[in-house]
């Protein structure tokens, strides 16, 4: 029975982690209308700074917030501004290639600079785990899911009660409304790309200290992304977070009884069943209604 | 015009081997080549001309690379096993067509992407496969004669996956197709059960990549999850299909050389880079010549991105 107890906990933890993840590409898919094919490799940018911020400046890795979430904002600012805003009347099909293209370069990229290697980040507290009812808990997954939740309250806060979260939902719901309204909607789908990167790094941080980091990690978060929006339902984010914590479970109890290493093959599994039997997602909320 | 371009190709790609000062390079280079043609015209024939854009061809790429190699390894010829690999990678797109095919446009799309990332997991995780280390299949002796005949191999490949494409731009089964693409709905209305017309064509296509993967494992000499499963080569092959005009039959084998020449140009010059290059090619392909090079030049191709009306 513990063990079943162990297995909750592990995977609401690391899905707190994944709702993060999905926060913003659930966001940029219902605000943008692109699915971004780039959202794992974003996680993964955030995690190889955390790394060089934890080796080389010798920082607390929990430093790296900040720091991945201003600069990786930049870089998805500077993605939708540059090249996404060029092919907003280009089809879905399209755009997911322009991503899956810009995730194939970045990647390259990463390997190019940083070699495939696979590198570990030493969090604080790496070794420490709580004991409750003869369960263990890791203590950095427990600050990871703390800030996790912290950071998608903190989207959630800015979609609703700022002048940029109105113009951000104005344009989800009716783009040809928003723009005659005032909204300048190149630069509201610029915003938006901004604050998926930036939560997307934060993300990677998080998981920096609980995962190895390598730069092929990005295909299969994206499609983890993916299927926890189609499971939450589109542009929700309290449908991203419990879409997150049911991927996390899923896995967790997955990895028990079929094995760790048919993860993706059992995500694969999920995503078909649900598309083919609830293909609102399992909740059915969702921003456009 | 393009039908001209298409028989001088088949001419000159029939007798590249018999020039003079032929070398081992070019003629590898070739014959590569023509794996992609028969790749992207594949990919093709769903992705263009029925408008199910596919993310994961490769599984049938590595379905097929597989089976040849497991069975070459238990002693059964390369023909036989070829043959078989064919059947294999048939038969997993008639499995999976099924679920996959009932899905709509970028749900279909991503969950082929997913598709991919399972099977090469599964395919890492068995022992039969030999797990991550991978399976090498039995040593030809590295000949001219090797060689040409692996051009050969390579080339009525090709040949073959492009004549099915043409057969399949003029008769009822390819209106079908063009109807599915073009409106669903209504092909629907019309009591056309598309679930089975995309599913069989679909599965022609897993047929050809998968005899191109049987081909391939014997060649390459060795064979792993990474390297069949490839994630690079299943973009790479729906940008040559762009590149060159999707919906078309010389789109896709335009598209294919060009592509494969520039990558191989790359490779010489750039190593490592080439996928950087690819990236940054897609966005340039995809924002200025949707197209494509046949698509600019006839009025044969469709246009995968039909302009939304006016925005703002």
């Amino acid at each position: 029975m513990t063990v079943y107890l162990q297995l909750f906990i592990d995977g609401v933890l690391v899905g707190s982690v994944f709702a993060l993840m999905a926060v913003g590409f659930s966001l940029v898919w219902g605000v943008v209308r692109i699915i971004n094919l780039t959202q794992g490799e974003l996680v993964m940018l955030g995690g190889f700074l955390t790394y060089w911020v934890a080796t080389v400046l010798r920082w607390n890795p929990f430093a790296a917030l900040p720091l991945a979430a201003a600069l990786l904002f930049l870089l998805g600012y500077g993605i939708q501004r540059g090249i996404l805003n060029r092919a907003t009347h280009a089809s879905l099909f399209m755009t997911l290639l322009i991503t899956f293209g810009l995730s194939i370069a970045i990647r390259q990229l990463g390997i190019q600079l940083w070699t495939a290697n696979v590198r570990t980040v030493t969090a604080p507290f790496a070794g420490v785990s709580l004991q409750v009812g003869g369960t263990v808990i890791s203590v950095v997954k427990l600050i990871a899911f703390g800030a996790a939740l912290l950071l998608t309250a903190a989207t959630w806060i800015l979609l609703t009660s700022t002048r940029i979260g109105f113009a951000i939902r104005a344009t989800a719901q009716n783009p040809q409304a928003a723009a005659l309204m005032g909204v300048n909607l190149s630069s509201v789908y610029a915003f938006t790309f901004g604050i998926n990167a930036a939560v997307a790094g934060a993300a990677g941080v998080l998981i920096s200290m609980i995962w190895p980091l390598y730069p092929h990690m990005g295909v299969p978060l994206t499609i983890r992304s993916f299927i926890i929006v189609i499971l939450g339902g589109l542009g929700s984010i309290p449908g991203a977070l419990l879409g997150g914590l049911t991927l996390g479970l899923v896995e967790s109890y997955g990895a028990y009884l079929f094995g760790i290493s048919l993860q993706e093959a059992l995500a694969f599994g999920l995503l078909v069943l649900i598309l083919l039997l609830r293909p609102r997602g399992l909740f059915g909320w969702g921003l456009q209604g | 015009m393009t039908r001209s371009l298409l028989l001088l190709l088949l001419l000159a790609g029939g007798l590249l081997p018999l020039l003079p000062g032929r070398t081992g390079f070019l003629l590898t280079v070739t014959a590569e080549g023509f794996l992609f043609v028969t790749l992207a015209s594949s990919w093709d024939l769903t992705g263009g001309r029925t408008g199910y854009p596919s993310f994961g061809n490769m599984t049938f790429f590595g379905v097929g690379a597989y089976t040849t190699a497991i069975l070459m390894n238990r002693g059964i010829g390369f023909f036989p096993a070829l043959a078989w690999s064919g059947g294999a990678a048939l038969f997993c797109a008639l499995v999976i067509g099924f679920p996959l095919l009932r899905l709509r446009g970028p749900y279909f799309t991503v969950s082929t992407l997913g598709l991919l990332l399972a099977t090469r997991e599964i395919a890492a995780n068995l022992t039969i496969t030999g797990g991550g280390s991978g399976l090498t299949t039995p040593l030809y002796r590295g000949s001219v004669e090797a060689e040409v005949s692996f051009y050969y191999l390579f080339f009525s490949l090709a040949v073959l996956t492009v004549l099915a494409s043409a057969f399949l731009r003029s008769n009822r089964f390819g209106l079908l197709l063009s109807a599915i693409r073009d409106d669903e709905e209504k092909a629907l209305t019309m009591g056309i059960n598309s679930t089975a017309v995309k599913v069989a064509v679909w599965a022609l296509g897993g047929l050809f990549t998968g005899l191109a993967g049987g081909t391939y494992a014997y060649f390459n000499l060795f064979i792993d999850p990474g390297v069949v499963f490839n994630l690079d080569w299943s973009v790479l092959m729906v940008l040559m299909a762009l590149l060159g005009g999707a919906g078309t039959v010389s789109g896709p084998v335009l598209g294919a050389l060009l592509l494969h020449g520039l990558n191989v140009t790359l490779w010489s010059y750039l190593p490592g880079w080439q996928y950087v290059v690819l990236g940054a090619l897609i966005v340039v392909v995809v924002l200025f010549f949707p197209g494509g090079i046949v698509g600019s030049l006839s009025a044969h191709a469709i246009s995968l991105t039909p302009r939304a009306p006016a925005a703002r």
